[in-house]
């Protein structure tokens, strides 16, 4: 198995991401977060569609990780000890960068559908 | 006591994860497995009841695709570092609950080993077996091994076998029932003969094998 590289955005390989991969990203954008709240931010922002267990949350962190697309940093919400996740995760540059590239192509299919159904109207 | 339950249960499955996955995300992920039960606790019973057994099947699924995944990169993934302790756990689990049984109820154990433990037995085998061939390394099968692998397979059919053979004869001679201790002492020591065999056969194949 190949591991997918930054050169590949533009390609083939990396896109489309699957919808969990998706929200992971996603949920990752405006700052780093642990295990937890990935999980509560990937059901919230998927309407509660997307309910990610323990095991395939870290089974898809793993590979993400693996393909450089976040990496894991130091990070204590709670400073005075609260908080039992010292380890949370953030997106990378070339994670940010094929987030980036796959908003870009989802916008792009729902602006070629719109344009078909609204032809179709009229 | 049922979150109890099920917080061990989902750690023995965490901990049957490659070792180099249990090293990087283990503790992070109970962590976070306690967090959201607690959480779906309060949210009512029905919905903690499903959280559990989302989070079981998933932490089960995760841990087929480790071990797979390892055993691609050629590793040894089961049993890598805490196997002895895992074969230890397998054969005293099963005997300490059969000494309860033996004293809450005897006949009650007689007639279980007679109808189910045979056929448990195999199952289990076959199991472990196909597991522990799954995850060799491919340097490893070698047709040597498949020939002992399908000498266990033949084994465990014969166990198959063995409790509905048991069962008839229990029912064409009922008044061996009445000899609850001398029935009980016999089917022991045939299902643990029959779980010799497979062994010595799994370890001259050397399928028990780690390193």
């Amino acid at each position: 198995m190949t591991k997918r590289s930054g050169l590949e955005i533009e390609g083939t390989g990396a896109l489309p991401l699957s919808e969990s991969t998706f929200f992971i990203l996603l949920s990752l954008a405006p700052e780093p977060k642990h295990g937890y709240a990935i999980m509560r931010d990937v059901q919230e922002m998927s309407g509660g569609r997307i309910n990610l267990s323990t095991g395939t949350l870290y089974g898809a962190i793993k590979r993400l990780l693996e393909q450089n697309w976040i990496e894991r940093i130091e990070h204590d919400p709670y400073p005075d000890g609260r908080s039992q996740l010292r380890k949370a995760y953030a997106l990378t540059n070339l994670g940010r960068r094929i987030l980036n590239a796959e908003i870009l192509r989802l916008q792009s299919l729902v602006k070629t559908a719109r344009l078909h159904t609204s032809e179709e109207r009229a | 006591m049922f979150a109890e339950l099920i917080k061990a249960a989902a750690r023995l499955l965490i901990q049957q994860h490659p070792q180099a996955f249990r090293n990087q995300f283990g503790e992070e992920m109970q962590v976070v497995l306690e967090a959201k039960l607690n959480d779906a606790r309060c949210a009512g019973r029905p919905n903690f009841v499903g959280t559990c057994a989302q989070e079981i099947l998933g932490l089960f699924g995760s841990l087929l695709v480790e071990q797979w995944l390892a055993r691609g990169r050629g590793e040894f993934p089961m049993f890598s570092n805490d196997w002895r302790r895992f074969h230890i756990l397998s054969l005293v689990t099963p005997l300490g609950l059969g000494a309860v049984l033996l004293i809450v109820n005897p006949r009650f154990l007689a007639k279980l080993l007679a109808s189910g433990l045979g056929w448990l037995t195999a199952v289990t085998f076959v199991l472990a077996v196909a597991l522990i061939a799954l995850t060799l390394p491919a340097r490893c099968r070698t047709p040597h091994k498949t020939v002992m692998a399908a000498l266990v397979a033949v084994l465990a059919a014969a166990c198959v076998l063995f409790g509905p053979a048991l069962v008839m004869v229990l029912e064409a001679y009922p008044t061996l029932l009445s000899l609850e201790y001398a029935v009980l002492a016999a089917l022991i020591l045939a299902d643990i003969a029959i779980m010799a065999v497979i062994v010595a056969v799994l370890r001259r194949g050397g399928l028990l094998r780690t390193s």
